[in-house]
């Protein structure tokens, strides 16, 4: 029966769409997510690894927004060769040189020069050839160990010096540098020169952050927010099904209980069902994560615990009310079945379609209430899930800044979920309450 | 005429107080499972006896040991007066119980009120004014508009606009009040400028009344208007499958073959008659938005007790916390009983069945 009415759930116009967008939702995180062979803790602990995403612009906005007219700068890492070298005694002197095609209408977002040491005593010039012909001297750094260095050229002051007065003009550099009077569009030709007094070789890159990156941009941690969401959308699945069937299921018993047994048992539910309803759920979910600092999975269990009884406990009961009387029941009885026996088998599974479709339009509202506890800082410490993404969004100011994209897709995202379960629900309800057919 | 009041609404009453008292009893029982109650109160011992020495002249000025010892005498004997001797459970579980009941919420860590007090309830109370503000002009914009909207879909059922109305309300009942207000701000705040992102004032409000108040309602337009927006879908909704439902009835046709208006028909015999089933059937959705509102106000910045738990998380005050849960059980319970007085208000059969 159950199959039966899960097939046509999923024939209805709704019911099929609704599993079109979750399926489509799945397999966009999947695509994305096969890139890291699926390999969740490495994609968890890069998530929260503020230096695996360095060379990524800071809030760029999707890439897909230069097919709307714009033409924002994508980032370009140019590693300088060395085109020249010559040895004397004491000294390997080097001439490295990089080049940069710069086409966009829009100033790079940062520009940073990575100096990667081996040597622990060496002198670095480096200058910048602009397509105008413009030679600018950027800086000169005295190397006293070997290591990786990054310098941003807006927060060096040498560099800052060195090009305002090269160009009369004032501002950050990273932007003085591809400006003349607008982006000044070519090719940039990157020229360091390095002396290395113990021989050991220095190599250095030149990242150009653009403004716009990956298909859902970055946020202010550099973080693809895509590969945020592609992690987001299977944790919300999980969250949302387990949570709900979880509810469901408990709801569902604590109904066919009460209805099997009747008497003070049926008061006794209904009177705790009158106590659940008006027990404070967010507030004592909010204190007993604050308290206790909960993950995810903890999460699911105070939720639970929270909806013992509910409205399906109501259903349910009256639904068993009828069943209990049906022949079948009798027969099992008379067979000398014990009552958890008739429960378990021949009640359970009558109720549970119906529950089914309970359940597919609870799924969203999980989802969101993970996302209203992420917004108050006590979602789960290091997953990334939709609502963490959206709540971080707000926390650094993404609705008031205009950052659009860290808001807007993830929230889109999540609005599509919860429609693709909604016309599940909906589907559900039409098939199991064909009164609702008619309307 | 004074009304008398039915015994259904006593009984409703007690029920109640009982579910208040489980709720707070379980604030408590959660609240000290890591015996954090316990601590809270511990501090607080310390503190004043702490006090005590300092600002006694006596103390002040005796040696070291004597201090030591008055200190620990004195720490146990407030423990024993506030039974932090006895067992958890019955006795010091029942104590807390009657500190929540009797609003006794303690002081806090951090967050003092704009009077300088550091009483939880002085906190609390100066907040929650705004919250009621917000819920109470929500919740009641929204029911006002929803039942306008569904009234007028009812009239004309399977048009377009039903198709339309229908599942948007689904919708905008699922997606939380706040998933609205973050892109709202964005848009109504951020692109058009039209409306300050949050807030209840702005920094330096008129002095003069009438200025205070359009500087409110300035402040408030935003989160009030998502706040319908999320809200009267399912309101409209509801009242639009209650009357379409209604109007099939015989009275009703009864009254029309009466040749009766059609105003009148639709406003006393069909709304009339669907008002409290609307309003059993979205008592729970209200109750639900009074835990939304925490999100909400944490979004709006609007400075009401949901927008401090969100400080209070953040600087870790627990005290703060744990009384906030007992205060939203009461506005809950409050809440419900409101609704139950407007059911008896509506439903004359409740009124008279004594």
């Amino acid at each position: 029966m159950l199959r039966e009415i899960l097939r046509e759930v999923f024939t209805s116009r709704s019911g099929f769409a609704g599993l079109a967008i979750l399926v489509a939702l799945g397999i966009l995180s999947a695509v994305f997510l096969a890139q890291y062979g699926f390999d969740v803790g490495s994609i968890v602990d890069a998530w929260n690894d503020d230096a695996y995403w360095l060379d990524n612009p800071r809030l760029a906005a999707p890439e897909w927004v230069n097919l709307f007219g714009a033409n924002l700068p994508r980032t370009t890492v140019v590693h300088l060769e060395a085109v020249r070298s010559a040895e004397a005694e004491e000294v390997l002197a080097a001439k490295l040189e990089g080049y940069i095609d710069y086409y966009y209408d829009d100033y790079p977002s940062e520009v940073q020069i990575i100096v990667d040491s081996q040597s622990s005593n060496s002198f670095v010039e480096l200058q910048v050839v602009r397509p105008d012909g413009k030679r600018l001297r950027l800086l000169s750094l005295s190397i006293t160990r070997p290591g990786v260095d990054r310098i941003n050229v807006d927060s060096s002051e040498e560099v800052a010096a060195n090009v305002e007065r090269a160009l009369g003009a004032q501002g950050a550099p990273s932007r003085l540098i591809f400006d003349a009077g607008g982006p000044l569009k070519g090719t940039y030709q990157f020229v360091a020169v390095v002396n290395s007094f113990d021989k050991r070789p220095v190599n250095i890159s030149v990242v150009v952050y653009g403004k716009v990156h990956g298909l859902a941009g970055t946020d202010e941690k550099r973080r693809d927010i895509f590969m945020g969401i592609s992690m987001g959308i299977p944790i919300a699945y999980m969250f949302g099904l387990v949570t709900a069937f979880a509810i469901v299921i408990v709801q569902s018993l604590f109904g066919i209980v009460a209805g099997w047994f009747g008497g003070r048992v049926d008061a006794a539910v209904d009177r705790l069902a009158d106590i659940f309803l008006i027990l404070p759920f967010l507030p004592i979910l909010i204190m007993v994560s604050f308290l206790y600092r909960l993950d995810l999975l903890s999460i699911i269990g105070v939720i639970v615990a929270l909806s013992l009884v509910g409205s399906t406990t109501k259903v349910v009961r009256s639904m068993t009310l009828q069943i209990k009387s049906e022949a079948y029941i009798e027969a099992a009885r008379a067979l000398g079945a014990s009552s958890a026996r008739i429960i378990l088998v021949h009640i359970f599974p009558r109720v549970l379609p119906y529950s089914f479709a309970l359940v597919t339009t609870l799924i969203p509202s999980y989802v969101y209430l993970e996302a209203a506890l992420a917004i108050l800082g006590l979602g789960d410490p290091f997953l990334p899930t939709l609502g963490k993404i959206i709540s971080e969004a707000f926390g650094g100011g993404a609705a008031f800044s205009g950052y659009w994209w860290w808001v807007l897709i993830p929230s889109a995202f999540l609005v599509a979920m919860t429609v693709g379960f909604s016309l599940i629900g909906y589907a559900f309800d039409k098939v199991l309450n064909p009164r609702l057919r008619e309307q | 005429m004074a009304l008398p009041i039915p015994r259904a609404l006593l009984k409703r009453v007690a029920q109640l107080v009982v579910g208040l008292i489980v709720a707070l009893y379980l604030t408590v029982v959660v609240a000290n499972l890591g015996g954090f109650l316990d601590e809270l109160l511990r501090a607080q011992i310390e503190q004043q006896v702490a006090f005590e020495v300092a600002s006694s002249p006596t103390l002040s000025q005796a040696s070291d040991e004597v201090k030591r010892a008055y200190i620990e005498r004195r720490i146990e004997q407030l423990e024993k007066a506030l039974g932090l001797d006895k067992p958890f459970f019955p006795d010091r579980s029942l104590i807390y119980l009657w500190k929540l009941l009797t609003l006794d919420l303690g002081r806090s860590f951090f967050i003092t009120a704009a009077s300088g007090s550091t009483r939880v309830y002085d906190i609390i109370m100066e907040r929650l004014p705004n919250t009621v503000l917000l819920i109470s002009l929500g919740t009641v914009l929204s029911a006002l508009v929803g039942i306008m909207v569904g009234t007028y879909l009812s009239k004309k059922p399977l048009t377009r606009q039903d198709r339309v109305v229908v599942p948007f309300s689904i919708t905008t009942f699922v997606i939380p009040t706040w998933f609205f207000g973050i892109i709202f701000i964005l848009f109504f705040s951020y692109y058009l400028g039209l409306v300050p992102s949050g807030g209840m004032y702005s920094p330096n409000p008129p002095e003069d009344p009438l200025g205070r108040t359009a500087d409110l309602l300035y402040h408030l337009a935003l989160p009030l208007a998502t706040w319908v927006f999320s809200n009267f879908g399912i309101w409209a909704y509801t009242t639009r499958n209650l009357l379409i439902q209604i109007a099939h009835e015989d009275f009703v046709l009864a009254a029309r073959a009466k040749g009766l208006p059609e105003s009148v028909i639709s406003r006393r015999y069909i709304l009339r008659v669907a008002m409290p089933p609307i309003v059993t059937s979205l008592s729970l959705s209200i109750i639900a938005s009074i835990g939304g509102a925490i999100i909400t106000e944490t979004v709006f910045n609007w400075p009401g007790t949901g927008q401090l738990y969100y400080l209070a998380i953040q600087l870790g005050d627990a005290p703060v916390i744990i009384g906030l849960t007992a205060i939203y059980a009461y506005m809950l319970i409050m809440t419900v009983l409101i609704l139950e007085v407007l059911y008896a208000v509506l439903d004359p059969r409740i009124r008279v069945s004594r």
